[in-house]
């Protein structure tokens, strides 16, 4: 008891001591000596996070802006000493690309510490989690992505968001699935795309080779694929397989929905590649005696990010059910989806990945989430299936990975997008 | 930089966790084993207060808070009935692993119930409310955490030493065998025992999630393991010790981030408990065994 009494008297005069020499809470300040001031938050082995973040230093420094960036462990929970650095530092915008479970507490406890200046982040936070989040609050949440489902420019995306919408008021199930409510996730409109890729794709390599095609010829077809009127825009593989894109979305967390901000438009000169060199990979046949071709779908269904994974996998169910059967031959191959979950976790990846290798797929799609697709690269590559990386962003799914392409655009393209943005939004 | 903040902010932190290490400090100076499965009985209880919020919208907060308090020490009550009381001979090893099940199936159990997505802790009136003190913007369960843990602790302090049961459990943790032969219904002792932990682990969980509204069936983990490592610095088995050690392990998280050491804060309270354990064994309080419980 007195030894507790003891501390506790200690522990009163200490902070007596500190608030006497400690300053008031600093607020979102103006520009010191000129320059802007972002802090970043990434969580530690996050592929997504960390890159996306890293991106975004580059780029704001680039600016001529400081900045601030640290890093949390996984399972974090009170943000609040994070936040607090923030706000010592003066910063101007704040920049946390991190997992929607995360962004649940943050913007909490940044409404709890008053935080004023702007809170932005990449493609995962156009969720529903964000906006429940920011409901009753004054924060400033903007994300960047992929697709918006009001832009009119497109018939493409404009008969995409009809359909799609009236699907799923039409399957409670899968209603439930996107969160309960029918708007149109971005990633929703990637798989939907993402899936028709693999179809063109494998298309063209039966008009090539007929019934003996292999998923190496629809590789080597993926090279080829050129589509103007895609949702999400024209789709054109890169010599790294990545689809060469040029715009993102701004959008704002607003009351109950997103708004749409602006366009923002980052040139990209990468020229469509020439198909990769597969030696002598014999890769998987087509399962001629059971008429069907097997799409594997590698997405999280469940774990930190189960809820995007679900709306991509959606996307694709809805492609499937509006064009699900190949003529080959003169017969008919029905298109059967194998989902496998790898519960957003990167040590799940060869076993989710084996599995779809093992149902005989021909192409696979996803997944959501950088790590888990990287982390599963190889099992592809070893059985020659070409897989369609779906909103994968990290640069390295695809470098060194010839079996991988991805319908999105980039990290270093977003991170540069968002620091562009960011400090528009600052300087104003 | 403003010091203060994270001194107040980690005293919260310290304040919160040391509610469950009493837990973690009175179980195992009873029945000398460590419950594992107390972090996952934090996490469960944030969790039914959800439901009960959801499901019964009508009931006044204080009720159903009262609610799942109670809800928390009939499960801590459970526990101990089915998965340790059967073992009370078996090997100290079988009881300690039936913990670690026990805290899988905690685990599993709600990641089942929510479908693994992190659900929203209701808002708490009055704890909840946005606050100006000392020049820190933050919610009044930051500024209030410390001071009840600590307030808590004393009057527990004060019923283990001034009550008969308080002798009864002083007896039990003292010499297990001999109190039983001395008449002592040792049975009723661990029981109590554990509803007290859990008591306090509800407590812990309404100031905890209030501040940190994201729960899942992972947020248990970390305030856990930390709770378990303030017991084992505070000395396990000594309830004064086990504040001390989570407030020293709360202020110690929080002023390495304000050092820009963010990315050490874990490596130092698992230092801290190296060094605890190197220099003193025991632990800071661990030789006081009249305050053993």
């Amino acid at each position: 008891m007195k030894k507790m009494m003891a501390l506790l008297l200690s522990v009163v005069m200490m902070m007596t001591l500190l608030t006497g020499c400690g300053g008031a809470a600093a607020g979102g300040g103006a520009a010191a000596g000129g320059t802007y001031t972002a802090y970043v938050l990434a969580e530690k082995g996050d592929t997504y996070s960390l890159g996306l973040a890293n991106n975004f230093k580059t780029a704001f420094e680039a600016n001529g802006g400081k900045v601030v960036m640290e890093t949390f462990p996984t399972n974090t929970t009170n943000f609040s000493d994070y936040l607090q650095k923030a706000l010592d530092n003066k910063a101007n915008v704040i920049f946390a690309p991190n997992s929607t479970t995360v962004a649940a507490n943050l913007l909490a406890n940044a409404n709890d510490l008053g935080i004023e200046c702007p809170i932005m982040a990449g493609d995962t936070w156009e969720s529903s989690v964000i906006l429940d989040a920011v409901a009753g609050t004054d924060l400033e949440v903007y994300c960047s992505t992929f697709f918006d489902e009001s832009d009119s420019s497109s018939p493409a995306a404009k008969d995409f968001v009809t359909g799609f919408k009236a699907w799923l008021n039409n399957n409670a199930e899968y209603k439930d699935m996107n969160g309960g409510n029918d708007i149109v996730a971005a990633v929703s409109a990637l798989g939907f795309d993402a899936y028709n890729v693999a179809l063109t794709a494998i298309r063209a390599a039966a008009d090539a080779k007929g019934a003996d095609l292999t998923s190496i010829d629809i590789a080597n077809a993926l090279w080829a694929v050129n589509i103007d009127n895609a949702v999400t825009g024209k789709i054109q593989f890169d010599q790294n397989g990545d689809a060469i894109k040029d715009s993102a979305y701004i959008k704002k967390a607003g009351k109950g929905a997103f708004e749409f901000m602006k366009v923002q438009t980052s040139p990209n000169n990468a020229a469509q590649g020439t198909p990769a060199d597969y030696g002598t990979a014999k890769g998987i046949s087509l399962d001629k005696a059971g008429k069907k071709i097997v799409i594997g779908v590698y997405e999280p269904t469940s774990g930190n990010n189960a809820a995007g994974g679900k709306q991509e996998v959606l996307g694709i169910y809805y492609a499937n059910s509006l064009d699900d059967t190949v003529t080959i031959g003169g017969e008919d191959y029905k298109v059967e989806l194998y989902v496998s979950d790898n519960g957003s976790l990167e040590e799940n990846a060869v076993t989710a990945a084996s599995n779809i290798v093992g149902q005989g797929a021909l192409v696979s799609l996803g997944s959501y989430g950088s790590g888990v697709s990287i982390a599963a690269a190889q099992t592809f590559e070893d059985a020659g299936i070409p897989a369609i990386g779906v909103s994968c962003t990290n640069a390295s799914v695809t470098e060194g990975h010839n079996y991988y392409f991805r319908t999105c655009f980039l990290d270093p393209f977003q991170g540069s997008v968002m620091a562009q943005f960011a400090w528009e939004t600052i300087s104003k | 930089m403003n010091i203060t903040s994270y001194l107040i902010r980690g005293l919260a932190t310290g304040g919160q966790f040391a509610l469950v290490a009493i837990g973690y400090t009175m179980v195992y100076g009873i029945l000398k084993l460590i419950n594992f499965a107390h972090g996952e009985l934090f996490m469960v209880s944030g969790i039914l207060m959800i439901y009960i919020v959801a499901d019964l919208p009508t009931l006044p907060i204080g009720l159903a808070i009262c609610l799942m308090a109670a809800l928390t020490v009939f499960i801590g009550f459970m526990i101990e009935k089915f998965a340790y009381s059967p073992l009370r001979s078996a090997p100290r090893m079988s009881v300690m692993i039936s913990a670690i099940g026990v805290s899988y199936l905690l685990q599993n159990l709600v990641s089942y119930i929510t479908g693994g997505l992190s659900k929203q802790f209701p808002d708490i009136p009055i704890i909840g409310e946005s606050i100006r003190f000392l020049g820190i913007k933050d919610k009044l369960t930051v500024f209030l955490s410390p001071v009840i843990a600590i307030i808590l602790t004393v009057i527990l302090v004060l019923i283990i030493n001034h009550t008969k049961f308080g002798m009864a459990m002083r007896a039990v943790s003292k010499d297990f065998e001999t109190s039983q032969l001395m008449g002592i219904k040792i049975n009723r002792v661990i029981s109590i025992t554990f509803a007290i932990g859990a008591f306090l682990a509800a407590v812990g969980s309404v100031l905890y999630f209030a501040k940190n509204t994201g729960i899942n069936h992972f947020s248990g983990a970390n305030p856990g393991l930390k709770a378990f490592i303030a017991a084992v610095v505070g000395g396990i088995g000594s309830i004064p010790g086990a504040v001390v050690g989570a407030l020293i392990i709360g202020v110690a998280e929080s002023l390495a981030k304000a050092f820009g050491l963010a990315d050490f804060s874990d490596v130092i309270s698992f230092g801290l408990l190296i060094i605890i354990l190197v220099v003193k064994p025991t632990g800071i309080f661990g030789e006081k065994t009249t305050e053993k419980v």
